[in-house]
């Protein structure tokens, strides 16, 4: 306890010290505004403190943890994470340092809270635009979301938008984060899984986005597994992005042909590297699996070589050539590019890899490019300079089997250093540091990157090592991916928690923990569990770079195409206007009623709800759920949206709304009356 | 305990750090099964050592180390599967023998080590 006395007895100290920093740098971050204008300097610990902490068996560390993560009620959080949902198919929006859990942005799946394709037309529509109307109930129930990119301006995040794919069908969104809502999503032509996907070049040009299982190309045309090597093929794809429409240009968008080899995770260079890519690949073997016929199992066929390829793609070269005549295949509606091609033109090449790797990751200088290898102990560390002179020099060991020239190893690695047992993903600080994960002994490993980040003896060398809980896979660190790491966090995104939380059944929730990266040893601060799926990967970004509206910009906004809708219901305009066979109905919703709140139609009828809240202020959220009918909107304020749907069903049906709005929330209902046709 | 552990831990980073394959030959056969047995003595040493500890208190320790076990206990068919086909010079079927076995040796690792996480704290 004497410890304990001790950190207490500096908190005051502490808490002084900082008092004239805060007044002057969290003018902007929303802390000071939403505050109540506590002044931090006045605030001294309690005497009780101490008897608390002993009660609950708290160490000295552990009131530390405390003290460096709690955000009081008002307060924010410095950063803002957006990882991946999982399963769930969404994003989970969690501030940092608090690890509050924030949001969950619906993404791929129907999400009854937002009224995400539980009910409005406009999300509805959007849902079936990244479907595959094929296999079990004939659409997607779920999405395996994996890898979150923020946009980037000049390499560093911006803000504006957020993108994610979905690795278990090939898909890709994205996501405005002026509503956090998301506004486009695309089945990605030719392939069924990505993996290394989503990654954005240094001014969001184009998300990257590559196949993870090798399929016939396209993956829709049955080819026996025996012809593996000859007709099977990997794809980089290339999504134009539209910064200025929000969207995807499907038609300015092009793939890459690869070979099969199980592309893996991918970067953009950024600075002395922008305008080449770097992905992994993990079975270079082209190892088909079989157990069952007595063939080597996957994980023993994918892991039987040394060395696999990293694929180091010139992708301004690679635009060019897609806007060439005659340099593209027309697959699927998009431009391929053929793998002879993209050989003859100089836009690929291959570099060995230590086995199996997984990480592929771009120093903030773009200088360095790291790769670490699950089944070897080492990070890989290669020279961009050396790539570079390598290619021009042509010093090349050979070509692969489908002719793409190999870049002598020894040429272009610039270092490799020891890290631990099963190095996966690595991450960056604001001090020449790297962070990675090491999964198999359940570590975050931080070392020191070498010239120009660091000159002295320690360049590359590992400086300290902390246990996590469990068996890590990513880690991110503030901005860590970008031209201007923060330093400060990291957090390791692990996969098992075993004895880390309140047993909840067989299925255990991950585990967030967030460390502290500020000082020469690493420190754990905190241990969030997430519930709701596997979150891949994450962004971390500084909170006051988001720039969210509090409410649409104006009354009748349709999120979809972030505009007023014209078609919204006004106030003073609602109407119920009966055609043959057709009610449409123009609906407000305000604290605290609908108008109107009878609406009548015949048995068959096709029903049409135009309904706009006519808030205006900061929360007030109204929901709109029928019952029997399986609708149920959010109506944000300012918000308009569409329900369309036909009476099939006849009988009385409240309408009413489910968010819980006002005083007289209850009350805010209405009767769907539907007269039978007998 | 910890030492030993510790050890286990250095000792095993080499034998991962070690591994050579190539193509399905003798030479390869050879190098995967010095890589599985290597592996598997890591292990052994410091499966013998937590045997030792009283874990009844421990349960997530010790469902960890029953983890570990049946890893092992797997990896150990699969050896013998690469031993008896090695004695035939089957070199393509010892490979795929060893191979194995070294995947199931290193999920035996990754579980000791979550159970040592939770003995020792590191």
């Amino acid at each position: 306890m004497k410890g304990i006395k001790m950190l207490l007895a500096l908190v005051p100290v502490f808490l002084l010290a900082l008092a004239p920093l805060c007044l002057t740098s969290c003018k902007d971050s929303g802390s000071e505004k939403e505050a109540g204008k506590q002044q931090a300097a006045d605030i001294e610990a309690p005497a009780n403190v101490e008897e608390i902490a002993e009660a609950r068996g708290l160490s000295p560390a552990d009131v530390e943890a405390a003290v460096k993560t709690y955000i009081p009620s008002g307060k924010y959080d410095d950063y803002i994470m957006f990882a991946s949902g999982g399963h769930s198919g969404q994003v989970l929006v969690v501030g940092v340092p608090s690890m509050r859990l924030l949001k969950l942005i619906a993404v791929f799946t129907p999400e009854p809270w937002q009224g995400y394709a539980t009910g409005a037309k406009e999300s509805g529509d959007l849902l079936k635009t990244g479907d595959m109307p094929v296999g079990k109930d004939g659409k997607l129930t779920w999405a395996d979301t994996h890898h979150p990119a923020l946009s980037e301006t000049g390499g560093d995040y911006d803000g504006q938008f957020l993108f994610i794919n979905d690795k278990a069908n090939a898909r890709v969104a994205v996501i405005d984060l002026r509503d956090f809502e998301t506004k486009q999503l695309i089945k990605t032509p030719n392939i069924i899984s990505n993996h290394g996907s989503t990654f954005v070049t240094p001014d969001t040009e184009y998300i990257i986005d590559t196949s993870q299982y090798a399929a016939p190309l396209p993956f829709s045309s049955f080819v026996p597994m025996d012809q593996y090597q000859k007709k099977y093929r990997g794809v980089l794809t290339m999504h134009k992005f539209d910064r200025e429409k929000g969207r995807i240009d499907e038609a300015r968008s092009f793939q890459i042909e690869l070979p099969p080899y199980w592309q893996d995770l991918c970067d953009a260079g950024k600075k002395v590297s922008e305008g080449w890519l770097f992905c992994n690949s993990i079975n270079t073997e082209l190892a088909t699996g079989g157990i069952e016929q007595g063939n080597p199992p996957f994980e023993a066929g994918v892991s039987a070589r040394d060395m696999d390829y990293m694929h180091v793609v010139d992708w301004k070269k690679a635009v060019e050539v897609s806007e060439q005549a005659g340099k593209t295949n027309l697959i699927s509606g998009i431009r391929v590019i053929p793998l002879e091609t993209a050989v003859s033109e100089g836009i690929l090449y291959f570099i060995p890899e230590p086995k199996s790797p997984h990480g592929v990751d771009v120093a903030p200088g773009g200088d360095y490019i790291v790769v670490s290898g699950k089944l070897d102990t080492h990070a890989t560390i290669y020279g961009f300079d050396k790539i570079q002179n390598a290619i021009k020099q042509k010093l090349i060991e050979g070509n692969d089997i489908y002719g793409v020239p190999v870049l002598n190893y020894n040429d272009v690695v610039a270092a490799q250093l020891e890290i631990g047992l099963g190095p996966l993903h690595t991450q960056f600080d604001n001090e020449g540091n790297a962070y990675t994960s090491v999964f198999i002994e359940s570590t975050l490993a931080k070392w020191k990157l070498g010239p120009p980040y660091n000159t002295g003896e320690d360049a590359w060398t590992l400086v300290d090592k902390i246990p996590v809980h469990y068996n890590i896979g990513h880690t991110v660190c503030a901005e860590g991916d970008t031209v201007a790491p923060d330093g400060k966090y990291c957090v390791a995104l692990n996969k098992w928690s075993i004895d880390r939380f309140t047993p909840v059944g067989p299925l255990h929730p991950q585990n967030f923990q967030l460390i502290e990266v500020t000082g020469e040893k690493m420190k754990l601060l905190y241990d969030s569990p997430i519930g709701v799926g596997e979150p891949h990967y994450v962004q971390m970004i500084k909170a006051d770079k988001l720039k969210p509206w509090l409410v649409y910009p104006e009354v009748g906004y349709d999120p979809a195409t972030m505009a007023v809708n014209p078609d919204a219901a006004k106030a003073g305009g609602e109407k119920i206007v009966r055609g043959d066979g057709k009610v449409e109905v123009w609906m407000t919703a305000i604290r605290s009623h609908f108008n109107p709140e009878h609406i009548s139609v015949n048995e068959g009828d096709q029903v049409v709800l135009h309904i706009t809240s006519l808030e205006r202020a900061r929360d007030a959220t109204h929901g709109f759920g029928i019952d029997g009918y399986n609708v149920n909107l959010s109506l944000e304020p300012g918000e308009s949206q569409t329900v369309e749907f036909v009476a099939d069903k006849a009988g009385v049906y409240p309408y009413y709304c489910t968010e819980f709005c006002s005083a007289l929330h209850l009350e805010m209902m209405g009767y769907l009356l539907v007269e039978g046709k007998n | 305990m910890k030492r030993l552990i510790a050890q286990f831990s250095f000792v095993l980073m080499f034998v991962l750090a070690g591994a050579a394959y190539g193509a399905e030959n003798q030479e390869t056969a050879q190098s995967w099964q010095k890589q599985a047995n290597d592996t598997r003595a890591a292990v052994m040493k410091v499966y013998g050592e937590l045997e030792k500890i009283d874990v009844s208190q421990e349960p997530d320790a010790k469902g960890l180390i029953d983890d570990a076990v049946a890893q092992l206990t797997e990896g150990d068919k699969y050896l013998k599967q690469g031993d008896e086909a090695m004695a035939k010079e089957e070199w393509e079927k010892a490979n795929a023998g060893y191979n194995m076995a070294w995947q199931y040796y290193v999920k035996a690792a990754t579980a000791g080590l979550n159970a040592k996480r939770i003995l020792t704290g590191q």
